[in-house]
């Protein structure tokens, strides 16, 4: 019987926000996947990779709960002049540089420190390009797979070949000219490195928030305030980005003191990548990067000791539980795929792999962790990957692909 | 009430969950061959 209070109900609860319902089929199929995975690393490798390999998951349940993405907040603030993401990015490198550079200037870990030179302005530039065509960079790639996107596993599968082939090039590439490796912190001292790093990165902030004034006459505020509960928001999502930023540079602290290294992931596509080759009959060794001791090592050894791939395996499914919590599983493949936005992604992919091994990595390994280090190819890698997203969003409606 | 949850195939995600296991295996078991 429909009575006036149902009617008024039904009003009031349709006025609601649609609270998100958790998927148990999808949390419970990743969570024994991810935990029989563990037990193989368990097996294999040391507790130490079982600690990465949980810190990967806990990234990916930041990634996508906070919906961290460093390619949507960059196009935003190039179409939109909307600078929310932007200022989130510059406010973890902040943070990241506090937390990292006393902790590698105390010997305690390596930093991301890589050579600067032509390699490193191509590379970026590809990768800021490719991202914009791809819809995700090296971690919105990853998570969003996990997610159940199966766009991006398009363009996943394409950036592993890019990466592939990536590493056949970069010797050459490596013999070009360059300034070498530059380490801030090593040329000033640890406090001035801090320092001298956070005034930039909060002056840059400053900057985008006053050219967001400027157009829209207000600034989009960085709340800790979630839209419903702290901790169903904790569990299901909707994290506000604040809160992505404390949960990233936590992980990425840990990260950097269990491995001794910076968070980094492409590397593992390009191991992935070729495995997949070998399996396939083909000779990696006579290829000079894969005769290099570390990628030598890596291909022979198995995924599961490797820290890089423990942690993307890590990330892949912990993003899969979070969108099974927040009963959001597969809601990134609704839309019909054409041709033109699977060439996008194709090509965004294969940009991005190449471009990652040019430039010593994505915008973790290199723009993240490479900034966060003090090295000075973190800061080349920013403004060339920006310039390489201006010209990405403007071939976007090429393929297809609204702004 | 409760949000809309997309549609997914069931098979599927099983299959990509226990293909990346697999995969994961196959790769260990060769690393322990060569």
């Amino acid at each position: 019987m429909s009575t006036l209070a149902e009617a008024i109900n039904g009003e009031t609860v349709r006025d609601q926000p649609a609270r998100p319902r958790v998927d148990r089929f999808v949390v419970g199929v990743a969570a024994i996947g991810a935990l029989v995975l563990g037990g193989l690393i368990w097996q294999v490798g040391s507790p130490r990779l079982v600690w990465l390999y949980l810190i990967g998951g806990g990234l990916g349940v930041a990634l996508y709960h906070a919906a961290f993405g460093f390619t949507a907040g960059w196009r935003n603030f190039i179409v939109r002049r909307r600078s929310r993401g932007l200022r989130a990015q510059l406010l973890l490198l902040s943070a990241a540089s506090v937390l990292f550079i006393p902790v590698i200037a105390g010997g305690h870990a390596n930093g991301a420190i890589a050579p600067v030179g032509g390699y490193i302005v191509l590379g970026s530039f590809l990768f800021g390009l490719g991202m914009q065509l791809g819809g995700g960079c090296g971690s919105g790639t990853l998570f969003t797979v996990g997610a159940g996107n199966r766009r991006m596993l398009m363009t996943l599968v394409a950036f592993i070949a890019g990466s592939v082939l990536g590493t056949l090039h970069l010797p050459w590439w490596l013999d070009s000219p360059g300034l070498g490796p530059v380490d801030l912190v090593a040329s000033l001292d640890p406090l001035g490195g801090v320092l001298l790093q956070v005034s930039v990165l909060l002056a840059l902030a400053w900057v985008l928030a006053a050219v967001e004034r400027d157009r829209h006459g207000n600034v989009e505020r960085l709340s800790l305030r979630p839209e419903g509960s702290w901790l169903q928001t904790l569990i299901t999502g909707g994290w506000p980005l604040l809160w992505g930023v404390i949960a990233l540079a936590g992980l990425g602290l840990l990260t950097l003191l269990v491995s001794g290294a910076p968070w980094g992931i492409t590397f593992a596509f390009a191991i992935w990548g070729a495995k997949a080759l070998g399996a396939l009959g083909m000779d990696m060794s006579q290829f000079t990067y894969w005769n290099w001791p570390y990628p030598a090592q890596a291909l022979e050894q198995s995924v599961l000791v490797n820290v890089t791939s423990v942690m993307a395996l890590g990330l892949l499914f912990g993003a899969m539980i979070a969108a099974g919590l927040a009963g959001r599983f597969n809601a990134g493949s609704q839309n019909r795929l054409g041709p033109r936005n699977v060439s996008a992604a194709v090509i965004g992919g294969l940009c991005m792999g190449y471009g990652a091994r040019l430039a010593f990595g994505c915008n973790i390994g290199a723009f993240f962790s490479g900034i966060a280090s003090g090295s000075l190819h973190g800061w080349v890698w920013f403004a060339f990957g920006f310039l390489g997203s201006i010209v990405g969003v403007a071939l976007r409606p090429r393929f297809g692909m609204s702004n | 009430m409760a949000g809309h949850r997309p549609p997914y195939s069931r098979l599927a995600l099983i299959t990509t969950v226990a293909a990346i296991v697999v995969l994961v295996a196959l790769d260990y078991l060769a690393s322990t061959a060569s």
